[in-house]
Formats: C-alpha cells, structure tokens, sequence
C-alpha cells in the first residue's frame, strides 16, 4: 500500500515550465489589469476635435455666395416638357399682346388724370381682357 | 511595480496579507498568489485533462475566476490554496460538460512528446504512464480525492469540504481508491 502512495507521490513532480508560467502570468495580468488608457478625459478629446473642425471650416470655406444659377425649371425646353400638352408659344404671344394692351391702359388712366375725360369703353374693354390675362397666367404657372 | 517586487519573493510569501490586498483589488498581490499556486493547480489540471493546450487555457479561466471572486474569499477553515483547487474543479468540470469529453486521464497519454516534456523531471516515465492508467479507471471524484491528498497534499478535511462529503467518507474514499490501484498493479 505504501508503495502506491508513495509513487502516487511522485506525480508531485509534474510542473509546468518556466516559459509558460511567466506567459501565463502576463496574459492573466493583461485580463485583470488592463493597459491604462491615456490620460485625456472625453470631454477634452472631442471639444479639440470639434474646435479644430470649426477652425478648419472658417480657414477654408468660401463665405462668397455663389454666382446666381439660372433657374433650370423656367428654361424653355423644360416648361415645355413639363406642360407639354399647352401650346407655350401662342400662349407667350397672348401674354405678349395683353402687356402691350396693359401699358395703352396705363396711358389712358394717366390720361384721363390729366384730362378729366370720361373712361372709355376701349379702356372698360381692356379691364375685362385683363382678367384674361391673369387666368391665361394662372394657367401657365 | 514596487509591490510586485515585493510580493514576489517567495521568500517573503504571506498568503494572508496577500489574500488580503488581492481582495482589495491589488494585482500585484494576486500575480504574487499565482506564482505561489499555479504550478499545482496546472498539474492538478493536467492529470484531469488531455492536452496541454487545454489544461493552460483551464488553469487561465480558474485564476481569472478567482480574480474576480477573491473579494468573496473568506476564511472559513478552508485555505485559499483548497480554494484555488475547488474552483479549478469546478472549471475542469465545465470544461467536459460542454465540450462532452469523458474525463479519462487515459486520453492524456495520447501525446507522448507532450508526455516527456511534462516528465522530463521524473525518474521512470514507464512507470508513471501505468499508474496514470490504473488512475484513469478510477471514478472521477475518487481520482480527484486521491490527487489532492497525495500529489496536492491537501489535509482530509479540506478534501472532504472540496467534495462535500465528511471527513470519515473522504478518508474511506481515498483508502477505497488506493485499495484498487493496489489491486491494478498487483494483477499486472
């Protein structure tokens, strides 16, 4: 009996190697003591990195509007093609006509103020026309 | 690392204040209890396990355990080191129950080169790999009292709070299991 036990005993002689005790030791001690982080709290760190962008921006960017661009959507071919079912150009023609028509008003209304003459019925007309026109706009826009 | 230094010398090993600055979160204090006690909790590891790959990575999980339970430790009758070893079997006993591996320390002689390096200290290695065998064919809780009595040289009593049994059970369990070792090498 004493034999057994005393060549169980002999297994008390099993041990790890060196090497691998200390790296072991290392990896443990890398679990449960980590690396200190650097000592910038991160408040600090993202108000530099805002403050640096702000600086950045105001360095660099333009503060000249940009040149006026023309309107894309009232170039021709495209209200064409967006009202492509109304005939553009008689409208533009009646348009036309009707300003004209509106600026021999404004000269009979200042006629009229220099005159004293009675409004008339050309100028009653064209009033009427003039709601026309504004339907005939209406409808282009 | 002044500490470390300090705890490092086993000449000057305390295990209490040690324990105690370990329980206050102090690593140093805790690498110096791992110096002290991972060689017997790698070689307790090793004859319950089959490969070396596996008894470092279980002895890693067991000290990493007690780390982060050390501030629970409290000395009631059980030593640190009984400690250490209940909560290493407890891994060991993980470690099969999710991998579904039988616990044999047979399958531990499968990697002969492994096998003399662990070895290389012992006079005959012939002789070792027969009673690992006969070891292997005892149940695992009778493996486990007889290692931690005569290769740990944990007392009966601490074995016998490890296995939860009484201390009379535990004496009964480890003679019953040298009886049968005896009886293996006799029919040899």
């Amino acid at each position: 009996m004493k034999d057994i036990i005393g060549t169980i005993k002999r297994l008390k002689h099993l041990e790890p190697d060196k090497v691998y005790l200390k790296h072991s030791k290392k990896r443990l001690f890398l679990h449960i003591n980590p690396p200190a982080p650097l000592n910038i709290s991160l408040f600090t760190l993202t108000s530099s990195v805002g403050i640096c962008s702000l600086l950045v921006f105001f360095l660099f960017s333009d503060n000249t509007p940009p040149p006026p661009t023309p309107l894309t959507s009232l170039n021709k071919a495209t209200l064409a093609q967006e009202f492509n079912d109304i005939d553009l150009a008689s409208k533009i023609a009646q348009v036309k006509e009707q300003d004209s028509n509106n600026r021999a008003i404004d000269r009979a209304i200042q006629n009229l103020a220099y005159t004293g003459k009675p409004i008339s019925q050309d100028v009653i007309i064209q009033e009427e026309t003039n709601d026309k026109i504004n339907q005939l706009l209406n409808e282009l826009l | 690392m002044h500490l470390f230094n300090r705890f490092s010398t086993k000449r000057d090993f305390d295990a209490k204040t040690l324990i105690n600055e370990a329980k206050s979160g102090n690593p140093e204090a805790f690498g110096a209890l791992y110096e002290q006690y991972a060689p017997g909790i790698y070689r307790f590891t090793l004859l319950k396990t089959s490969s070396r790959e596996d008894t470092e990575d279980l002895v890693h999980q067991t000290f990493l355990k007690a780390w982060n339970h050390v501030r629970f430790y409290e000395d009631k009758g059980a030593s640190f080191q009984a400690w250490l070893y209940s909560i290493a079997r407890n891994t060991i006993i993980d470690y099969y129950r999710t991998k579904r591996v039988t616990a044999t320390l047979a399958s531990y002689t499968r990697n002969p080169l492994e096998e003399q390096r662990v070895f290389e200290q012992s006079e005959s290695s012939i002789e070792f790999q027969i009673l690992k065998k006969h070891i292997a064919k005892l149940n695992p809780i009778e493996q486990d009292a007889l290692l931690l009595r005569y290769v740990e040289d944990l007392d009966h009593r601490t074995i016998a709070q490890m296995l939860q049994k009484s201390e009379n059970a535990t004496k009964v369990l480890i003679h019953r299991a040298v009886a049968k070792l005896k009886n293996k090498f006799d029919q040899k």
